[in-house]
């Protein structure tokens, strides 16, 4: 009987569920793909059954269900910051929600085990890291009591020897100047890191007064400027006037104020996790560095981080959200169970989630009136055909094989299309994605040109880093303003179809690289199956969906009723969380 | 040592522990929590402002916004709430008043003439009848009713509706009141149920929840009774009726019951005894055994409609009526998560005496009807459905309104044979297309074959042209992909032949939802034969083609396998697993029937079962698999189905769960819902079911 393992993140944010299976991840996603609820938060009973059936298991041959934070812990820290009240709703509330959900929900009889939330984060960067040896960091708003964490991971085992606790917290911080720079807290982040490097480092010093490096790990925020404890607003009126002007309203006018403010912040978090991660360095002697929590999102940070530390290795875990804490969970369970550690590997790819055959997208086809090109077996032509279609300047929806895990697109739910069009990102913006126009769309190159390109001397599938632009080409659609972008770079092995796909625009184009974004439109999840790309294709203007071996071209079809169709269908997708403050569920 | 930050931790860890504890000892809860200081005085989370903001005068009048056109005061169709249009009348503005005598009818989609609108309508049918009675010199009808209108929009709607100057208004609603009782219910409201089912029993339990019912409705007729006497404005009344005859109660508004004292074995045996006297034709004993059931469970509607079977046959219609008419108000059990919209008894007597008391002339439906078909319990050609009114049905209710309203208005008696017939009658096409409509949403709500024959076979006689839409819904049914990206749904639509079905939009099914409507499709095709066509192969092929089973394991938890309608027990925890109630619950399958099946199913049996086993029948009882022996935990089978029990096309899996437990072994009112547990008992538990062909 092989050792099945669940790991389960929920009830606050991205929920999550994955499965190892004798130590090795067999499937993962994140609730919201299959709800089609944004950042769905409710236990991932649609992602568990998804994994069940990934390992051709069922409920009876899960060993156990790892949760990825304590509960009772948790609980604490909520009363602590009086989140938690002595009112008339606290006999009525249910405060064991997490299990009589895995229990009554998923209808999990076996063992439950509780692992920190940064313990979780962790061991997620730790064990798909391939490291025998090395330094933890984990950097995050907040878990039961700690925001940010230590550790070493020596062979099977990691310890956490130091942790800051609430309300000091580094992700914290920079949702605080989130939310004052108007954009939404948990969902903005990585849109003020799109904005800082159109700013100067005017502010720091306010940005400073902000936060104060302690001994050790240690730091401590300013309480005075922060009000997000209760959990009404993220900062108290003093914080305008520290900066000496009002919030930014959410969707007016972006000034140079704000990409100051951005650049200064970006600053701080640099220097901050520089030192802290010099620290580490100093504390453990490890030469290689893990990291993970929604600050290891911050991929202008890890790469000056790398440069900046004697650390000579980093590996950032893909989803460093909470999502992948279900990850770390399930492996701290592995280790406890069996005493052997989940994976010897480096993680070789994020393509974790559900596939579609050919039969079963052939059968949906089917079922529409919309006109499409069948190229089953003939991949050669499939990947002509498409690249012929970028080089003439098509926007081309892409949906093959296992989905994502993680908040990236990497190839196998994108949009992509030609990096060299200098209208392409005003093009893209406008026909889907309906955002900011100040964030540069990501490049994926082909792993084995991408040093020509890019100044970057080791493989990056993740997306997790940012490196300087050094090519020949002319690349304005990914070359943010300071010449940096974040790359991805595309093995034949992680994804054979979006590598020849690379290789066929270079034959056509001689340029290895293409614009690569993440197939939704803004507000919605990615898409995961064959039916959700069809409704995001119909819902924007992107020329061409290629749906495995299919291809349908808009100037084919008209989808003027269906999108009329869409439009009035009453199973709307929402968002699945509140966004106006760090929600402290 | 320890500074304070450290002990207040420590303290909030051991509260949270005592919180997480159950049953909570709130008396050390409360003692931590002063110690730790957190008080409920930082509560401030304000949730009134939105409700405030509704209340007030409004220059709305449902979708109508009030605008000034050429100096008059008239109102137009809102763009912003245009999502809402379809609900209402298709009518873009509300004129000013005129000399015409202006009557305004108020009510829910039983109102509006659901299935016929907006091609035909109540409030055209009765303009059409008022307009032929040559009573007054100029009558007009405005149609204010509206889908699923909820009794606080038609509290607003009766406030705001007075800026028109009617002369008279009508009120056509009832059917939706109940929702507001359901919302309203709370965790002390299941615990004094508790208390009164223990002593009372569900005749008591059904006692308390009519009064909240009752209160909820007197709310709503004080401000109309108010508005009419403020403004000086006659009312008339009409009480909606119910298909007694034709609109069954389904699976999930039949699961068993918790009994006191073991008594639903019982239950089940007079069933099954009233199941073979009915076979034998034994009267007396079919009687019997109907009248046990309902003695043993008047919360259950199975019982009346035996019994009132047993009426029917021995000619006692009014007997049959009253048993009917108690069947209908069980669903206040609350076992359905969408019940059908009907007027509750208790809502029809209140109407009655609140009409009588304040003088306000009244249509019961439900007494019209009676009186009128005397001598048979009437259904299927009044209604199309459970509430809406066939045209036949239309057109009689009309009638006496119409009679009622000149009364109050011109001061005279009239008698009803001297009330003309109006000029309006929707064309064959439009009535065709309302039986289609009938047909689809009967089968969508779990009824029996014969009346979707009924409605099919009405189809096509009218309007044989319908042949291409059914062929067209038989397409877009049976296939796996999402209604809406259907290509033979989208000619439907684009033919606006299902106008009349809320925009042809609610075909289109909830997420995950998706209903292959088996015996629909398979009467569609009986129904086209009658007029020539045969579509056997053509449905056969695209059932197996779309559903068939393969080598590779179909999930047989899928709506298209596992639901025969949208109706689904009142739960409010999705679980990832099914849950059995039912005595014996039925699931679909297509096969070529030329292989044997592999059946791979993980289930589980509650421990108040015993030693309970659950049995799988392939298309009759006669059909058996091995059991599924007891197992409280969830267990693991394989099983075989044998190619000889199975037939080309759909075949039935049958599963029949144990009911011998004892009642008092597993009450719990912590909350509302395991409370509602309680008294509808889970059965059986499936979390995994696929079959395969075997290799
Ligand atoms: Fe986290």
């Amino acid at each position: 009987m092989k050792v099945n393992i669940i790991g389960i993140s929920a009830f606050y944010h991205d929920a999550s569920c994955c499965i190892l299976q004798e130590g090795k991840l067999i499937a993962a996603a994140e609730e919201e793909r299959f709800t089609r609820i944004k950042f769905d938060p409710s236990v991932p009973k649609h992602a568990l059954n998804y994994c069940l059936e990934a390992a051709g298991i069922t409920i009876k041959d899960v060993n156990c269900i790892a949760f990825y934070e304590d509960p009772t812990k948790k609980i604490a820290r909520q009363i602590w910051s009086g989140l938690i009240k002595n009112d008339s709703t606290l006999k009525e509330t249910n405060f064991n929600k997490v299990e009589d959900e895995i229990r009554n929900v998923l209808g999990f009889e076996g063992d439950i085990i509780y692992v920190d939330h940064h313990a979780s984060h962790a061991a997620s960067a730790y064990y798909f890291s391939g490291f025998d040896n090395a330094a933890l960091l984990t950097v995050d708003g907040v878990g039961e009591w700690a925001t940010t964490t230590y550790g070493i991971g020596k062979g099977d085992h990691i310890e956490l020897f130091e942790e800051v606790h609430f309300p000091h917290s580094i992700g914290l911080l920079y949702s605080t100047i989130t939310s004052y720079l108007g954009f939404l807290v948990n969902n903005g982040e990585y849109k003020v890191m799109g904005l800082a490097p159109y700013g100067k480092p005017l502010y720091v010093d306010q940005v400073r007064e902000l936060i104060a490096l302690q001994e050790e790990g240690q730091f401590e925020l300013n309480m005075k400027y922060f009000d997000f404890v209760k959990g009404t607003k993220m900062y108290t009126d003093l914080l305008p006037e520290l900066f000496g002007r009002a919030p930014r309203e959410r969707e007016s006018e972006m000034e140079q104020f704000h990409m100051d403010v951005a650049k200064s912040l970006q600053v701080v978090l640099e220097e901050t996790l520089i030192a802290k991660a010099n620290y580490l360095y100093e504390k453990t002697g490890a030469e290689n560095l893990c990291m993970a929590g929604g600050v290891a999102l911050n991929c202008v940070a890890n790469g000056k981080i790398l440069k900046n530390t004697k650390f000579k290795k980093l590996f950032v875990q893909p989803s460093s959200n909470d999502a992948g804490g279900a990850l770390g969970a399930a492996a701290l369970a592995y280790v406890q169970r069996t005493g052997k550690r989940p994976n010897n590997e480096r993680l070789p790819h994020a393509y974790l989630g559900p596939s579609f055959s050919s039969t079963e997208i052939a059968q949906l086809l089917g079922a529409t009136n919309i006109n499409y090109q069948n190229l089953i077996g003939d991949e050669k032509n499939l990947m002509k055909e498409i690249a012929t279609r970028l080089s003439e300047g098509k926007v081309i929806g892409w949906f093959q094989g296992r989905m994502e895990f993680g908040p990236r697109a990497l190839g196998a739910r994108s949009i992509i299309a030609d990096p060299r069009n200098p209208e392409m990102k005003d093009r893209i913006n406008a026909m889907v994605k309906k955002r900011e126009g100040f964030r540069p769309f990501a490049p994926a190159a082909l792993h084995e040109k991408a040093m020509e390109h890019f100044d970057i001397d080791h493989e990056s599938p993740f997306m997790l880093e940012t490196c300087q632009v050094i090519s020949k080409l002319f690349l304005p659609a990914i070359t943010h303003v300071d010449g940096s972008a974040r790359l991805q770079t595309v093995t034949k092995e992680a994804n054979g179809r979006f590598y020849e796909l690379l290789k066929a625009f270079d034959e056509i184009t001689e340029c290895p690289i293409l614009l690569n974004t993440s197939f939704n439109v803004r507000g919605e999840p990615i898409v995961c199956t064959p039916e959700d790309a069809i409704k995001c294709f119909v819902n924007t203007d992107i020329d061409c969906l290629v749906l495995g071996d299919f291809i349908i071209d808009r100037s084919q079809n008209n989808f003027d009723l269906l999108r009329l169709f869409l439009q009035n269908d009453v199973n709307q997708a929402k968002s699945g969380i509140e966004h106006d403050v760090y929600t402290f569920i | 040592m320890k500074n304070t930050t450290d002990i207040l931790k420590e303290k909030a860890t051991a509260l949270s522990q005592l919180l997480m504890a159950k049953p909570k000892d709130m008396d050390a809860i409360n003692a931590l929590f002063e110690e730790i200081g957190v008080s409920t005085s930082l509560t401030g989370k304000s949730t009134n402002k939105a409700r405030r903001n509704r209340v007030g005068k409004s220059d709305s009048i449902g979708i109508w916004k009030k605008k000034t056109v050429n100096g008059q005061t008239v109102y137009q169709r809102d763009i912003e709430k245009y999502a809402a249009w379809h609900s209402w009348a298709n009518v873009n503005q509300l004129p000013e008043k005129t000399y015409k005598k202006r009557i305004l009818l108020l009510g829910e989609s039983v109102a509006r003439g659901y299935f016929y609108a907006p091609k035909y309508s109540v409030a055209k049918e009765l303009e059409g009848v008022l307009q032929a009675s040559n009573e007054f010199n100029g009558v007009e009808v405005i149609d204010l009713s509206k889908n699923s209108l909820l009794i606080d929009e038609l509290q607003e709607l009766t406030q705001s509706c007075v800026q028109l100057k009617p002369d008279q208004i009508v009120v056509f609603a009832g059917n939706n009141w109940v929702h507001k009782l359901y919302d309203e219910i709370t965790t002390d409201d299941y615990k004094q149920i508790e208390e009164i089912y223990a002593k009372e029993g569900y005749q008591g339990v059904k006692v308390y929840t009519e009064n909240k019912l009752e209160k909820i409705v007197q709310h709503y007729l004080k401000t109309l009774v108010k508005t009419s006497k403020i403004y000086n404005i006659p009312l008339v009344i009409i009480i909606p009726g119910f298909n007694l005859l034709d609109w069954k109660s389904d699976d999930v508004e039949k699961i068993l019951t918790r009994l006191q004292r073991n008594q639903i074995q019982e239950w089940i045996a007079a069933k099954n005894a009233a199941d073979i006297a009915l076979a034998n034709q034994n009267d007396e004993e079919f009687n019997a055994s109907a009248e046990r059931m309902v003695a043993l469970d008047p919360s259950n509607p199975t019982g009346f409609e035996y019994l009132a079977e047993s009426y029917i046959k021995q000619q006692q219609f009014a007997a049959a009526r009253e048993c009917l008419d108690e069947s209908k108000d069980t669903i206040l059990f609350g076992r359905g998560i969408s019940p059908k919209p009907r007027c509750f008894r208790i809502i029809r007597d209140v109407l009655i005496q609140t009409a009588t008391q304040h003088n306000i002339a009244y249509i019961d439906l439900h007494k019209l009807f009676a009186d009128t078909y005397s001598d048979e319990v009437a259904g299927k050609e009044l209604y199309l459905d459970y509430c809406h009114l066939s045209e036949k049905g239309i057109k009689l209710a009309m009638k006496h309104t119409a009679k009622t309203v000149i009364e109050t208005l011109t001061d005279k008696e009239i008698s009803i044979e001297n009330i003309p017939d109006s000029a309006v009658k929707p064309t064959n096409a439009t009535a065709a297309v309302a039986h289609f409509c009938a047909a689809i949403h009967n089968a969508h709500f779990s009824q029996p074959k014969h009346i979707l024959a009924y409605h099919c076979q009405k189809a096509v006689a009218l309007y044989p042209e319908i042949k291409e839409i059914m062929l067209q819904y038989i397409d877009f049914t049976s296939r796996k992909a999402s209604t809406i990206l259907c290509g033979a749904f989208e000619k439907v639509i684009v033919g606006g032949h299902m106008e009349q079905y809320e925009g042809g939009m609610s075909l289109i099914h909830p997420t995950r939802k998706k209903l292959i409507d088996i015996e629909l499709l398979d009467t569609i095709v009986d129904a086209l034969k009658s007029i020539g066509h045969n579509y056997t192969d053509e449905l056969q092929k695209i059932r197996i083609a779309e559903h068939g089973i393969t080598e590779k394991p179909l999930d047989i938890l899928q709506s298209f396998y596992k639901l025969k309608g949208y109706n689904s027990y009142n739960s409010t925890t999705f679980r990832n697993y099914v849950q059995l109630r039912n005595d014996t619950t039925e699931f679909t399958i297509v096969t070529t029937g030329t292989d044997n099946l592999e059946v791979n199913i993980v289930y589980r049996i509650p421990a108040y079962l015993k030693d309970g086993a659950l049995k799988i029948y392939i298309n009759s009882k006669a059909q058996q698999l091995p059991n599924l022996a007891f197992s409280s935990t969830w267990e693991k089978a394989v099983v075989e189905i044998p190619k000889e029990y199975l037939q080309k096309g759909v075949n039935k899996i049958m599963i029949e769960c144990p009911v011998a437990y004892d009642s008092k072994q597993f009450l719990e009112t912590a909350n509302i819902q395991t409370a509602m547990d309680s008294f509808f008992p889970v059965l059986g538990e499936i979390h995994a079911f696929t079959i395969r062909t075997q290799s």
